[in-house]
């Protein structure tokens, strides 16, 4: 017996009324009335009568609120095999990194778990279940039995990283829109208080009234000075914190132990607290040595462990010359001239647009100085990585598509229709978690369509980058011994926010490092964008009541609903029932007087 | 809720429609009654029984007499008058009989008036009249009635015990000593009426008629006993039973803690669910006097004190069951 809306048993309260009623005794202020050996009379005869039926009365209106109260709060009841047709169910289940915070003894995840759980318990065997869960696009598990979901479940852990739920709804959406079934549920389970808000809308979430406890995690590690150039400059690393109370905290760095490879000192430990931002700046002495310097910042441990600790990967040295040649007119150029300073900055990038070209080069191509690059491939260095920036203008395009034919790419470039905005989803294997992470939360249209190139010998490349409509957007091809990556609009227009958020940096990073073909041991620069701050309850904002039926109360909707139904029609027996003993018989008209007799003489 | 002897003035008929209660202006039954009376016009009220009297009078009587009515021939005896032989029956049978006639007599007549504490209730004082004033007026106006055909007429209020006793008498100084005696009569105390009315029984000698004005809230079986046997003596008994709306209907809601005028005693019950079993007790209760009255052939009549005191009148003076021819004018009923 489970109830799909259990806040409704709050209701219940409500029987103390009809007791309180039933059990006290009124003041009564005593008046005189001569013909009290009637009533004695009547209360002689009537007393047991009614004595009974004030019981049954008191029983019928306390059934009555209980029923109600059941009804409300949707009992559902194991009973019967189900005749409804087949149902087809996808589970969003939010494991990301805060799904491992500790509530109750147990874990968020065994919460959800169990929670999920009892909605699976009300299906069928009959239907279908699709569970999606996971950090990016996410991974799907089915269709399967409830039962077989329902070991899926068990075998869930938490991520890393936050899970991009509006991502993963938007593809269980688009699952069920491809089945046949009568009835589909898409049910998130998440005990993020605004999950399900933004995007495709589940028809129910459970998990919403978990309390999580205050928590305060590590949101980044940013290299503000030194590093890449020079061994024997001092590293100082920007530790981002956020979370309920960032200010304060005391924020440690550990170098790695031993044969990881790292270039300080395994025993050295560095401490600072944070200030009133939540950041909190690490001094570390000069590695002397090109290589990676290894280790992990943390902070004390909260409820939620996951974000209490943060590797650190810098790569002293080896950095990725990047050469841009842009045209200052185009929407794009600012925010990758931005994301190029960032990178130079965290010491893995240096800025050789002002140097003559010189093999293993980075070029970010934009506008027409890009395309009219691209069209000279004589004058490009060898083993040239070039990342294609489309232009914002569509009258570009076809001079940058037949470029793009005459330089030998795979891949063809045209006006697309926009496509709906949505996330970037990652492919393949060359972006790290976190990134994945990033890319999942940005927001990107499609407005140039990529794709094959007819007549062209050979694999065309690999897509790295979806659209959220499933559109190539970032495509990897090989032209001899230099790589193309093409990304399918400038990252700004029509509602894309990739240039304006950390995303791009990301994206630009990972890039880079692919490009150089030198591969980060850990992360690269571990900017990991941690799970957005779990706030405390009472910062908590209100979450609006969830689309569908209830808080969770879709898949009661086959027995919960039947119950329910059931459940009042009791009710109303209950309420006839009620009327019945507490109905009074009409008095008879009384004249208070005898029949007068007939007039003996009538005039 | 009480409202002893409660007065509600005017004319004499109860309810706000007639002016309202318990004020300056209000008036006692004593009062009320000539005037009522004078409303009604000639009504006369005959016994339904043969009766004893000693006076020529508007009731029939048991004993042979003189008037026109003639009863029966019987044989002639030695000292019988002369005037009365039957000379056609001689002259038919050669035997002499006596021609005998039925004596029209008067009436002596008592009221009896229950003066208990449960008389002096009203439910709604100030608006109905208490029983015990409504009993006065009907008792007042019969009285008169009664005197003014010549008919003797006694008072005895009474509650436990007997209380003011008037005895028969005829004459307008009896007249004035009826409504002066039925003035000075209060509420008292319990009703333990077979005592007074069996000490009064006893007294009654004549038969005659013998009216009840009681709200009968006394114990049946004695009561009923003492009027069975007046009946079976021959006296014409009749019972005016009063009742205050408000004790027929158990008016009001919620729970209440209804005290007993005259024990004391008090009950708490709920009305709302009380009321319709309490409508079934009177009505159960009322069926029960009527029954019991009637078997005896005691004329009862529930009047109740919201109703005009004309038609409780009309129903009083109304013979419950014929009792042969009587002489003169019928009575007439007045409409209410």
């Amino acid at each position: 017996m489970t109830f799909l809306a259990p806040l409704l048993l709050a209701l219940l309260a409500a029987l103390a009324v009809p007791l309180v009623l039933h059990l006290r005794r009124q003041r009564q202020v005593p008046s005189s009335f001569p013909a009290l050996r009637y009533l004695e009379d009547t209360l002689q005869r009537t007393s047991r009568h009614l004595r009974l039926r004030n019981r049954l009365l008191l029983l019928v209106r306390l059934a009555l609120l209980a029923v109600l109260a059941l009804a409300a709060a949707r009992l559902v009841l194991p009973v019967g095999g189900g005749t409804h047709p087949p149902a087809a169910v996808v589970l969003v289940v939010d494991d990301g990194i805060r799904s491992a915070t500790v509530l109750e003894d147990r874990i968020v995840l065994d919460h959800l778990r169990e929670k999920a759980g009892e909605l699976l318990a009300a299906l069928g065997p009959a239907d279908r279940v699709w569970i999606l869960h996971g950090t990016g696009e996410g991974q799907v598990v089915g269709p399967d039995s409830p039962a077989g979901a329902r070991r899926a479940l068990a075998g869930l852990e938490p991520g890393s990283a936050p899970p991009h739920l509006p991502g993963l709804l938007a593809r269980g959406r688009a699952i069920l829109e491809a089945r046949s079934e009568a009835r589909t549920h898409l049910v998130l389970a998440s005990a993020d208080p605004v999950a399900g808000e933004d995007g495709a809308r589940p028809d129910a979430v459970v998990g919403r009234d978990l309390a999580l406890p205050p928590n305060t995690g590590i949101a980044g590690v940013e290299v503000v000075r030194g590093g890449a150039r020079d061994p024997n400059d001092e590293l100082e690393l920007l530790v981002s914190l956020v979370g309920d109370e960032p200010a304060g905290r005391e924020v440690r760095f550990q170098a790695a132990p031993d044969g990881a490879g790292g270039t300080l000192d395994p025993e050295l430990r560095v401490q600072a607290l944070s200030n009133g931002g939540g950041r909190a700046l690490l001094r570390l002495p000069p590695p002397g040595e090109e290589g990676w310097v290894l280790g992990h910042v943390e902070i004390e441990a909260d409820a939620l462990r996951a974000d209490d600790r943060a590797p650190v990967a810098v790569e002293v040295g080896g950095q990725v010359s990047l050469r841009l040649i842009t045209d200052p007119d185009e929407p794009s150029t600012s925010w990758l001239r931005e994301a190029a300073r960032v990178l130079e900055a965290s010491g893995g990038v240096e800025d050789v647009s002002d140097a003559p070209a010189s093999p293993g080069e980075t070029w970010i191509l934009n506008g027409l100085p890009g395309i009219e690059a691209l069209e000279d491939p004589e004058a490009l260095p060898p083993s040239t990585t070039l990342l294609l920036v489309p232009p914002g203008e569509v009258t570009s395009l076809p001079r940058l598509d037949r470029a793009l034919a005459e330089f030998g790419a795979g891949w063809s470039i045209r006006a697309g229709d926009g496509g709906r905005p949505g996330p970037l989803l990652a492919e393949g294997g060359i972006f790290a978690p976190g990134v994945r992470d990033a890319l999942a939360g940005s927001t990107v249209a499609g407005s140039r369509h990529l794709e094959p190139r007819a007549g062209v010998e050979g694999s065309p490349g690999q897509v790295r980058l979806r659209t959220a409509d499933g559109r190539p957007w970032l495509v990897e091809a090989s032209v001899g011994d230099r790589t193309l990556l093409i990304m399918g609009s400038d990252g700004v227009a029509e509602g894309s926010n990739l240039g304006r958020s950390a995303a791009g940096i990301l994206l630009l990073d990972t890039l880079l490092e692919q490009g150089t073909g030198t591969p980060a041991p850990g992360a690269g620069i571990d900017t990991s964008v941690l799970p957005p701050p779990v706030t405390s309850p009472g910062a908590r904002p209100e979450p609006e009541p969830p689309a569908g039926p209830g808080a969770s109360g879709l898949l009661g909707d086959r027995r919960g609903g039947e119950v329910s139904a059931w459940l009042l029609a009791l009710a109303l027996v209950l309420l006839l029932l009620d009327g019945w003993l507490g109905r009074k018989t009409p008095a008879r008209p009384d004249t208070g007087t005898d029949p007068a007799p007939p007039n003996p003489h009538p005039n | 809720m009480n409202g002893r002897d409660a007065d509600p003035g005017g004319d004499g008929s109860p309810g706000r429609r007639e002016g309202g209660a318990g004020g300056p202006a209000a008036r006692s039954p004593e009062q009320v009654a000539p005037e009522l009376l004078a409303r009604m016009g000639p009504v006369d009220l005959v016994a339904r029984r043969m009766v004893d009297g000693t006076l020529a009078g508007l009731h029939r009587s048991g004993r042979r007499g003189t008037s026109a009515e003639f009863a029966e021939l019987r044989a002639y005896r030695p000292g019988d008058d002369l005037r009365h032989v039957d000379w056609r029956m001689v002259g038919r049978s050669d035997r002499f009989y006596v021609k005998e006639y039925r004596e029209d007599t008067h009436l002596v007549s008592r009221i009896l008036l229950d003066a208990s504490a449960s008389m002096g209730w009203s439910s709604r004082p100030g608006e109905l009249p208490s029983k015990l004033w409504y009993g006065k007026l009907l008792a007042a106006c019969l009285g008169l009635l009664l005197l003014r055909q010549g008919d003797r007429v006694g008072l005895v209020a009474f509650d436990d015990t007997l209380r003011n006793r008037v005895p028969p008498r005829g004459g307008p100084r009896q007249q004035r000593e009826f409504l002066r005696r039925i003035r000075e009569v209060e509420a008292g105390g319990g009703t333990l009426a077979h005592t007074a009315l069996r000490d009064e029984a006893t007294a009654m000698q004549r038969r005659g008629l013998v009216v009840l004005v009681s709200d009968l809230l006394v114990d049946p079986d004695p009561v009923t006993r003492i009027l069975t046997t007046l009946a079976r003596r021959g006296h014409d008994v009749r019972v005016i039973h009063l009742m205050d709306p408000g004790e027929r209907t158990l008016e009001g809601g919620g729970r209440r803690r209804f005290v007993d005028p005259e024990t004391g005693r008090s009950l708490d019950v709920s009305v709302p669910e009380i009321r319709d079993a309490y409508r079934e007790t009177v009505s159960r209760v009322l069926e029960e006097w009527r029954r019991r009255l009637g078997a005896a052939g005691v004329s009862y009549r529930l009047c109740s004190t919201d109703r005009p005191p004309v038609e409780a009148l009309n129903r009083v003076l109304s013979p419950g069951r014929p009792a042969g021819r009587h002489r003169g004018t019928p009575p007439r009923r007045v409409s209410p």
